[in-house]
């Protein structure tokens, strides 16, 4: 099927992620685990839906991050990812 | 923003980091059509803590059995605090939510929605770097927001969209667009139709090629910060050829926004 035209990127997982970081996380860099290429979150690839997430590396197609959603809760696997990283204040 | 009283030491938060809200039950107030399958909606809100241009909202959809959908979307309206945003939605037929939000929400509906969201995908007026957009089909949408920012605010950068649709049938907010650059404030608008054109037409005809973004975009010695927004091919073809013109990745900013799943 094609589902509706909508976000397909990690831009998607801003609303969601928003009840497990206080921040903004789209802006945040993200390292692959695979490759080591870098990558705001917002623009990695979004597969699944807001219901279960999976974010994938632009660069190589590594699953970088897992976040499923139950009950108002939300889960997040982020072993594709070897680092995080929250600059404040680049990123204009 | 900040807080009376506070020292003027601490760096003001970004707008794009205000608060997030929860979800809140939002008012549909005006249904525009745009073309013959893509519609803008506004909805009414309760409380709004403001967005920037290129932000989203979530909307969430309850069947009576309780299965829910959510979808985000790029608010289509300009950056600001007026407590009403628009979003624009292209009716997809297989959709789950767009034929509900496009054919079944009535004036007067609710429904549940959250934001702003998003920090990455964002433009204000305060960035004085020339503003290169380039939108494949509905991802004109954000763009759109930071086109009519750009109108309200009192130093525009120049800019420039470069926008690529199927037909002329399906250009979004063409009127709009054509009354933007006559107010010949420094933004210009070149179109290109990958499926056909009128007799008549004197844009484009061709998928976007290095040959077209030469024409068309700022080049890199004038530091344009570069929005990409669209299906995944076409926002990763043009990325690809934006950093082969030598600007650097960190000043071309990238939405994938379409239909999504596979063709069976």
């Amino acid at each position: 099927m094609i589902d509706d035209a909508r976000t397909a990127d990690g831009n998607a997982v801003a609303g969601p992620l928003s009840q497990f970081f206080a921040f903004d996380v789209t802006r945040m860099v993200v390292t692959c685990s695979a490759c080591g290429s870098e990558s705001p979150l917002g623009a990695l690839r979004l597969y699944g839906d807001t219901m279960g997430m999976v974010l994938r590396c632009v660069r190589c197609g590594e699953v970088n991050l897992r976040a499923l959603q139950f009950n108002g809760g939300i889960s997040l696997d982020a072993r594709g990812a070897t680092r995080m990283t929250f600059h404040p204040v680049n990123l204009r | 923003m900040g807080i009376p009283g506070a020292s003027s030491v601490i760096p003001a938060m970004p707008e794009a980091s205000a608060p997030i809200l929860g979800w809140q039950l939002a008012t549909l107030t005006a249904i525009r059509d745009e073309t013959p399958s893509v519609k803008t909606l506004a909805f009414s809100l309760p409380q709004w803590a403001g967005h920037v241009a290129g932000q989203h909202i979530d909307l969430r959809l309850t069947s009576d059995d309780g299965y829910q959908a959510e979808r985000s979307y790029s608010i289509a309206s300009p950056s600001g605090h007026i407590p009403l945003v628009e979003i624009t939605v292209e009716r997809i037929a297989d959709g789950e939510v767009s034929p509900f939000l496009t054919e079944q929400l009535s004036l007067g509906d609710t429904i549940e929605l959250r934001g702003p969201v998003g920090g990455y995908f964002t433009w204000s007026a305060d960035n004085p770097a020339p503003l290169m957009l380039l939108a494949g089909g509905s991802g004109i949408v954000p763009l759109m927001s930071m086109l009519r920012t750009r109108a309200r605010a009192a130093n525009r950068p120049p800019a420039r969209l470069l926008y690529s649709s199927r037909n002329f049938e399906e250009i979004v907010y063409r009127g709009e667009l054509e009354g933007l650059v006559a107010t010949q404030d420094g933004l210009s608008v070149a179109h290109t139709l990958t499926r056909g054109a009128p007799a008549n037409w004197n844009g484009e005809t061709r998928r976007v090629d290095p040959e077209m973004l030469a024409k068309y975009a700022f080049p890199a010695t004038q530091a344009p910060q570069n929005f990409i927004c669209g299906p995944t091919a076409f926002v990763e073809t043009v990325a690809d050829r934006l950093v082969a013109l030598g600007h650097p990745e960190a000043v071309i900013k990238t939405e994938r926004f379409g239909p999504t799943g596979e063709r069976r």
